[in-house]
């Protein structure tokens, strides 16, 4: 390999000017042949004037030698059988055209012929010489550029250093370390190319290559331009075919990288070793082809077995608490098997040779390679902790939430069963109302009942205060069963579930109007609005609510004023609940102020000269409440009330 | 004189009205309110359940054209030894009794009893009013509704005309 003139693109073919050569076949060796024969041939007639007939093969020797040089052999043997042809019409005999041909004639032709084959062939001989040189060049110069490719593309320097230890040849990333074009760089020593400082590191190097030896080496080397880094460096020294020593061959790769890499991963070992230790983790490597374990101090000793020599798996096994142990020799089984994910996890108990008991927690995952057509495991990599303090506290915890339950359950049970007893009683209760009203109410309608008929057939045999006595039965008795019938109301309000749905307020009301003649024209006039709202209620404590409000706005009027109502609603919005507020205006007798606070309470009666038991209003209060609402009353003696429930609207 | 015109209407109209009651107060009441109104029917009276349910035995073993046997009966729910609904239940079982109404008279406003009683085929529920005059009027419409119909042909009009000509 030549270094010198290496230039960047493939050299052109030096040799495409000589010779043309046989690729090109029989055409070409025709062609070469055809024009050297046609050049010989030319020449001959010019000569003819001079010369005559003599001399006829003279131009031809060259027409044959240059086409066999040009052509190779073949050309140069179909020039000869030109000339011979072309000799052989127009110049023999040599006599003249009309003559025989003489024996001189014959041999001249002949020896010319043989001669002509003769120099086509030596001359093709070194044709094909010249043929073969010019192709090993092309090769040549072909594997040049093919190596120049080559280093170039190399991530690392490539270069060659003469003995005078300057640089001869340089590959492309040299242009990039140093910052300069390779032609400017070339023949330029060591130094003077890298630095001076790092001149000084590979000296030692140079010299030992210079010497004859092989060099392979890593250093820090403080380059010029590129920086400080860490180099791979090979120097291999060139001898010549004689074995002296030429030069050093330099290859060079950059693995500041590598080192860093190398740096950090013993870093993070170093760290990882730390943290396992600090936490207290043991660590231990099962190889599946000795079937032996490996743990680390501290795993050894998690399991009460001594450090050191690599252990079988059974050892390990022995000392899981005999509880556990199938359970854990199954799990490590099924991680060993390759058609699972390989993952290992248990927590088991741990017999000590000292009888302590230790709890254990493991993980780990094993490692399999293909093996033909099967997979099968190679390695297990796991750690282990003392897990004891955390499933003490785990049992403690369990513990106390089971008795928690226990304890839960218990309770439960006894509201289950005193709230039975209860909705019992309050059944016997509501039985018990119901009876008693009933037994109460019969001796009040004879009462009653008799005391009208003494009216009625009997009154000539009184007289005005007899009439009054009886009068007054009556009317007591009236007001014993109405406070009856009143009291058990409010008692089936306190007793009963109320369950809540949505109630058209309008229906019912229009219902109540049509039943009670007192709520009718010419009675009284009960306004109701165009639309009422639905409300969440219950139908039969609202219908109780709405008669006892109704019949009290009809009852507490001024004797001859004519009972007016006015039913209004309100609906508004707050917390995301939609709410619902019933006016029940009235033009009644009104409430004085001081009263005002006591009017929803039991047995208030406020007004003398009105029949009334003074728990209408209780009751509804009551029902109202239970039916999550509320209650008020605005009034005015003498300018009527406004009795108002607010309750939640029912409208989905 | 007047008093024949009065049997003679009465005799016409035999067949009673059957009253199941226990309480003796409330049964001078509804006798003295249904004159009132104008119902001349014989009242028989059975103060209970037991009572009620024999009598009605009795009545159909004589034969179902016996003058015995009720036009209607009116059930009180309070009663002793079978109550009304009991009685109600066992009596429209009896398939003899399906053309006799039996109304429900009672003091119970209560829903669900009335549901009940119609539930075993009571015709009607009438609420037993503490008033004299309600129970009058209470009673007017049991006339017009049910006994009328049912009872026989005398009309109030005929026996108060019969009365005022005394």
């Amino acid at each position: 390999m030549t270094p010198e003139g290496m230039g960047k693109q493939k050299p052109a073919a030096r040799w495409a000017v000589f010779p043309f050569g046989t690729n090109g076949g029989f055409r070409w060796s025709l062609a070469i042949a055809l024009v050297s024969v046609s050049g010989g041939l030319l020449f001959r007639v010019a000569l003819d004037p001079v010369v005559g007939r003599a001399l006829i093969y003279l131009t031809f020797y060259p027409a044959i030698l240059l086409a066999a040089v040009l052509g190779g052999w073949r050309a140069g043997v179909m020039a000869t059988v030109m000339a011979l042809g072309i000799v052989g019409t127009f110049y023999l005999p040599r006599a003249g055209p009309e003559t025989p041909w003489i024996a001189s004639d014959y041999l001249g032709f002949v020896s010319f012929g043989v001669m002509g084959f003769m120099v086509s062939w030596v001359a093709g001989l070194y044709h094909r010489a010249r043929r073969r040189e010019a192709a090993a060049q092309a090769n040549t110069a072909e594997r040049e550029w093919e190596l120049r490719l080559l280093t170039d593309s190399m991530p690392g320097l490539v270069g060659f250093i003469g003995l005078d230890l300057k640089y001869k040849y340089m590959n492309q990333r040299y242009e990039e370390w140093f910052g300069e074009k390779r032609e400017t760089l070339l023949n330029k020593a060591v130094p003077e190319v890298v630095g001076e400082d790092a001149a000084s590191v590979l000296r030692p190097f140079l010299q030992r290559a210079l010497r004859g030896e092989e060099v392979r080496f890593e250093a820090f080397v403080p380059y010029r331009k590129v920086g400080p880094r860490w180099v791979d460096s090979s120097y291999v020294p060139r001898r010549s075919p004689s074995g002296e020593i030429i030069g050093i061959h330099v290859l060079v790769t950059d693995i500041t990288e590598r080192r860093k890499a190398e740096e950090e991963l013993r870093l993070n070992e170093a760290r990882l070793r730390q943290a396992v230790q600090v936490a207290r983790f043991g660590v231990f490597e099962h190889d599946h082809l000795t079937q032996r374990i490996t743990c680390s101090v501290e795993h050894c000793h998690l399991f009460g077995l001594p450090p050191g020599e690599p252990l079988s798996v059974e050892v390990f096994l022995e000392r899981i608490h005999h509880e556990d142990r199938g359970h854990v020799a199954e799990l490590i089984a099924q991680s060993h098997d390759p058609t699972g994910s390989g993952t290992f996890e248990a927590e088991h108990r741990v017999l000590m040779p000292d009888g302590r008991v230790r709890w254990v927690g493991q993980r780990a995952q094993t490692f399999f390679a293909w093996e033909g057509a099967s997979r099968r495991p190679v390695r297990t990599l796991g750690a282990a902790v003392d897990i004891t303090a955390r499933k003490e506290v785990e049992q403690h915890l369990h513990a106390e939430l089971e008795q928690r339950t226990r304890l839960q359950e218990e309770l439960e049970r006894l509201v289950r069963e005193r709230t039975s007893e209860l909705s019992a009683s309050v059944r016997e209760l509501e039985h018990f109302s119901h009876a008693l009203t009933h037994d109460m109410r019969a001796p009040l309608r004879a009462m009653q009942g008799f005391s009208q008929m003494l009216q009625l057939e009997h009154a000539d045999n009184l007289n005005e205060a007899g009439r009054d006595y009886l009068r007054r039965i009556a009317e007591s008795a009236s007001r014993l069963d109405h406070l009856v019938v009143d009291a058990l109301s409010y008692s089936k309000v306190i007793l009963e579930d109320l369950p809540l749905e949505p109630v058209d307020i309008m229906q019912l009301l229009r219902g109540m109007i049509e039943s009670y003649p007192e709520f009718q024209e010419p009675k009284a006039t009960i306004e109701l609005p165009p639309e009422l709202p639905i409300v969440h209620g219950n139908r039969a404590a609202l219908t109780q609510c709405f008669s006892n409000l109704l019949h009290n706005a009809v009852k507490f009027v001024e004797p001859g004023r004519h009972p007016h109502v006015r039913i209004r609603s309100e609906r508004w919005e707050t917390g995301g609940e939609a709410w619902v507020r019933l006016n029940f205006e009235d033009n009644g007798i009104g409430i004085n102020r001081e009263e005002l606070g006591r009017i929803y309470g039991m047995f208030q009666r406020l007004s003398r000269g009105y029949e009334g038991t003074g728990i209408g209003l209780a009751l509804v209060r009551k029902a109202v409440e239970k039916m999550k609402g509320n209650v008020g009353v605005e009034s005015e003696p003498g300018r009527g009330s406004r009795f108002w429930l607010e309750m939640r609207s029912g409208e989905m | 004189m007047i008093e024949e015109i009065i049997s003679a209407a009465e005799s016409r109209t035999s067949r009673p009205v059957l009253y199941v009651e226990d309480e003796e107060n409330d049964v001078i009441l509804v006798r003295t309110a249904m004159k009132r109104a104008g119902i001349d029917h014989p009242l028989n009276v059975v103060t209970d359940g037991r009572q009620a349910v024999d009598y009605l035995q009795a009545a159909v073993a004589c034969g179902m054209s016996s003058s015995k046997l009720p036009c209607i009966v009116l059930l009180d729910l309070n009663l002793p030894r079978l109550s009304g609904l009991e009685v109600l239940e066992w009596v429209r079982k009896q398939h003899e009794f399906d053309a006799m109404p039996i109304v429900i008279f009672t003091s119970s406003e209560l829903e669900a009893d009335r549901v009940r009683a119609r539930q075993l085929g009571a015709d009607d529920y009438l609420v037993k009013p503490s008033d004299m005059f309600k129970l009058w009027e209470v009673l007017g419409l049991l006339r017009d509704k049910w006994i009328a119909p049912h009872c026989g042909t005398a009309s109030p009009r005929q026996v108060a005309s019969a009365r005022a000509v005394s």
